[in-house]
């Protein structure tokens, strides 16, 4: 597999085993999964023309979307399927992985990018839930900050780095609009990146 | 002549692809997305947590906090993480079976939380 070190292998590979050509091995997930993300990518960036975080703005410029802007409730809409539909298609996708070995040896490394790459979704649809800046994102991130309150000596500057201010009473804080909007994305995006790379690094999809 | 993998993999991606946007589209167009309850109104008497994270909301609810929402939670990312090296170690049979273990899990607090809290969106 010398040949395929190259990310541009990944998207151009010289050998393909036949059996993984087949759509009832890996059902695409894996790349519907991507699909999914550049989606939420373009729907999100169409979303910040006229979204302002804030306990007072946050829900207010939602409503004005969904209302006001032409097509803003449809592109919202989407935005939050194709949040949904990523959570399914990603845990599917890690079903398949186990249900076919291909966690096993030379792949544990991207296995475990995997797992934080679904961390990371769950943590971006989290922070997504947080900006809606309803009474219930108040009460998700009232709860959140409380749970990161447990942890000894960390806890309370985790919350405020993840959070922000605490005493928020909305969920909608320009911290989590930051995380939401551009460190968690890049994140998933390089280790996306990375974990399409491994897959033809470490020898690409195995026949059962 | 045998055919181009690029050409197989495109295939396949492309018509994925497709059947994605029409059921992502769909469900836009039928299925609003909510925007719950606004701040300014009077408070709600009891939350809900989105879908995705009602196992958590199961786990808070029956457990202490310590309990259900760090080390419970750790523990089923921490065996997910370790997956490789369990199977390794424990063998195929048994590896596999504690991952289904914690997919079972998981699968049976999600459907606790549908069946006790009025859900959706």
């Amino acid at each position: 597999m010398k040949d395929q070190k190259n990310f541009v292998h990944h998207i151009r590979p010289i050998f393909v085993p036949s059996k993984a050509l087949s759509v009832l091995y890996t059902f695409c997930l894996g790349g519907v999964s991507f699909l999914a993300f550049v989606v939420l990518g373009v729907t999100g960036l169409l979303l910040m023309f006229h979204y302002q975080p804030g306990n007072s703005t946050g829900f207010s410029s939602l409503l004005t979307l969904a209302s006001v802007i032409p097509y803003g409730g449809m592109i919202r809409n989407l935005h939050y399927w194709a949040g949904q539909l990523m959570v399914v298609t990603v845990n599917l996708h890690m079903l398949r992985v186990v249900w076919t070995h291909s966690y096993k040896p030379p792949k544990q490394l991207n296995w475990l990018v995997g797992v934080a790459l679904l961390m990371l979704i769950l943590f971006l649809d989290f922070t997504g839930y947080l900006l809606i800046g309803s009474q219930e994102s108040g009460a998700a991130a009232t709860v959140a900050v409380n749970i990161l309150g447990l942890i000894p000596g960390l806890g309370i500057g985790l919350a405020q780095v993840l959070f922000g201010e605490p005493s928020a009473i909305s969920g909608s804080t320009l911290v989590v609009y930051v995380w939401h909007c551009f460190a968690l994305p890049m994140i998933a995006l390089f280790l996306q990146l990375y974990h399409f790379w491994r897959i033809r690094r470490d020898g690409g999809v195995r026949p059962l | 002549m045998a055919r181009s993998p690029i050409k197989d993999l495109t295939e396949k991606e492309g018509i994925a692809s497709i059947l994605f946007i029409v059921l992502c589209t769909a469900l836009a167009l039928t299925f609003p997305a909510g925007l719950g309850t606004s701040n300014l109104a009077p408070s709600a008497s009891h939350a809900v947590a989105p879908w995705i994270f009602g196992p958590f909301q199961i786990l808070l609810l029956y457990l202490p906090p310590w309990l259900g929402a760090l080390v419970f939670p750790l523990l089923i990312i921490a065996g997910l993480a370790a997956l490789p090296w369990l199977v390794d170690y424990l063998g195929d049979k048994l590896g596999q079976r504690i991952f289904m273990t914690l997919i079972v899990l998981v699968m049976v607090l999600l459907i606790w939380f549908m069946v006790k809290e009025v859900w959706w969106i």
